[in-house]
């Protein structure tokens, strides 16, 4: 029997202390029942074992590798400025018009515009650290007590203590919010950034919100750890589209739950292409009767990265629709991850369910997972799941080249035909561009 | 050009000798089978576990998976039983004065 050595050992999880969740209270002055939510979170966290590869939800999510020391050190954000992000970021991504602008460089805020059309609507736009006090009851009555919750998870509450940035939409009732809000995530230095979404669009209301992660390149590990909650009231509706493309140092932990109300409509767009590892819970309640949810998955792995996405689209009330469709490409050796779940509740009869994953492995040494999953307890439903995998086919490559088109650009427009199909449900011409670009940097890299 | 990376010295790995490594995002299982050295992904490709749990039988080249018992043949990454069927990534070695390097083999 041959004894195996092992060269590195690791710190095994976060090195954070219950001071750290104080001094962030204490050095922002936070409001007294911030920093008393965030302790009690901080204690939740204590209790909770870091998540193992025995666990379900993990076990294919290795992130031993992940340098705590480097990925969990507070970043000082002195020199944080908007020139240090990359001008493409802070292009308009709808139209030709700006809209609303929120840009955070190293977790702190240094642009922020908010067109007069929406402040006079009463539509709040601004960072979750301000909205905390100036927006008292909207933020604590929604703050991580309706989507994502501190006890879903060790990361969860890991963020629910420490938090350190993020911002607050909140549209009123019957208000229409035709500007689009755009906000730009941009990390400059290695450390830990745990970053917060909270969009809350009330009864009959409409939004459009775009998030936009960038990062520059680093030789020390960055650790995103964020939570993303879409409150989408009664008959409300709400886009929004998260693109995230962090540079490959970077090791993301994300909760991203959204509900979905009475005739409401989210409709939801998620680009992956950064990171070194990514692990993603991706969750949509449909909560009242005729709610419509759409989730639009587009994802490209290269090189050695690590994708583990969780979705899970639960029906808890009758005539609730849900459609998820991800796509996704790897290439070299990278893995993907895809498990999806559909689950009505007893009784939740007339609901229509689809999920599906459609994967394209273009080495041989690319693997990608997809586990469709239902759990239905009414008998009058259609819900339905499907994964599909398959590697770029010779003969239409052929084809091409007959025509005169270089093989690797008939490879690319492959490609970007088997991404089509996801492209067409985006109705933003600059995020479809976007996408394309992020497709083109994968296959020339 | 293979891109190798210094993961260890040979001082650290005697003949008959196995270790585990880091690679990125991946963990790297190195072994010296009489002053050769050979290097393949510590994962399973079937069931997602490391093989280094497993048992490392160094005279028949192969490692046996501990969940499954699929063995892999140390020096091709080739699965020699079931379950697995498909090879685990295999790493080429270089060794330049005391250092071992592993570089990612490249597939056409």
């Amino acid at each position: 029997m041959v004894v195996v050595k092992r060269r590195s050992e690791r710190v095994a999880a976060p090195q954070f202390t219950r001071a750290d969740v104080e001094a962030l209270s204490n050095d922002n002055s936070e409001p007294q029942w911030l920093a008393e939510s965030r302790l009690a979170a901080w204690e939740l966290y204590e209790t909770m074992p870091m998540p193992t590869l025995q666990d379900e939800a993990w076990r294919r999510t290795d992130y031993s590798h992940v340098k705590w020391e480097q990925a969990s050190k507070k970043v000082d954000a002195s020199g944080a400025s908007i020139d240090l992000v990359p001008a493409e970021s802070l292009e308009p991504l709808v139209g030709e018009e700006k809209g609303a602008l929120m840009v955070f460089v190293d977790g702190v805020l240094v642009e922020y515009d908010v067109p007069q059309e929406l402040t006079d609507k009463g539509v709040i736009f601004k960072d979750l650290r301000t909205a905390a006090d100036e927006d008292k009851d909207l933020v604590k009555s929604n703050l991580m007590t309706q989507a994502v919750k501190p006890d879903e998870g060790k990361f969860a509450a890991l963020h629910a203590a420490l938090w350190n940035f993020g911002w607050f939409v909140h549209v009123p009732e019957n208000v229409i919010a035709e500007t689009p809000m755009h906000v730009v995530v941009y990390n400059s230095k290695p450390g830990v950034q745990m970053g917060h979404s909270l969009v809350v669009v009330e009864e009959n209301a409409q939004a459009t919100v775009i998030v936009d992660y960038t990062s520059a390149d680093g030789d020390e590990q960055f650790g995103f750890i964020g939570a993303t909650e879409l409150l989408t009231g009664d008959a409300a509706n709400l886009q929004y589209v998260a693109l995230q493309d962090w540079n490959r140092n970077t090791y993301e932990f994300n909760h991203q739950r959204a509900r979905v109300g009475k005739q409401g409509n989210l409709d939801w767009i998620i680009g992956l292409f950064g990171t070194q590892l990514s692990k993603n819970f991706i969750e949509m309640e449909l909560d009242g009767t005729g709610a419509n949810g759409r989730v639009s998955g587009f994802f490209f792995a290269d090189d050695d990265q690590l994708f583990d996405l969780d979705t899970q689209q639960n029906h808890n009330a009758p005539a609730t629709n849900s459609d998820l469709l991800f796509k996704g490409a790897g290439k070299d050796v990278a893995r993907t991850v895809w498990q999806g779940m559909i689950k009505s509740l007893p009784k939740m009869q007339k609901i229509d369910g689809f999920q599906a994953s459609r994967n394209l492995l273009l080495s041989d040494t690319v693997r990608m997972d997809g586990i469709p999953g239902l759990e239905i307890e009414a008998d009058d439903v259609a819900c339905s799941h499907a994964a599909t995998f398959g590697s770029l086919e010779e003969e239409p490559i052929h084809y091409l080249m007959s025509r005169g088109i270089p093989r690797n650009q008939a490879e690319l427009m492959l490609i970007e035909g088997f991404f089509d199909e996801l492209l067409q449900r985006v109705p933003f011409e600059r995020v479809v561009e976007r996408l394309q670009e992020s497709v083109q940097a994968k296959i020339l890299s | 050009m293979a891109n190798f990376k210094t993961v260890a010295t040979t001082d650290e790995l005697n003949p008959g000798e196995a270790m585990v490594v880091e690679h990125g995002r991946m963990w790297v299982l190195i072994s010296n089978v009489d002053g050769e050295y050979y290097a393949i992904e510590d994962r399973c490709s079937h069931a997602d576990v490391a093989l280094s749990d497993g048992e490392i039988d160094l005279d028949a080249c192969t490692v046996r998976c501990p969940k499954h018992g699929s063995r892999f043949d140390l020096k091709t990454g080739e699965p020699l039983d079931p379950p697995a069927v498909s090879p685990v990534i295999l790493f080429d070695v270089n060794i330049d004065g005391t250092k071992i390097q592993v570089a990612r083999r490249e597939h056409s």
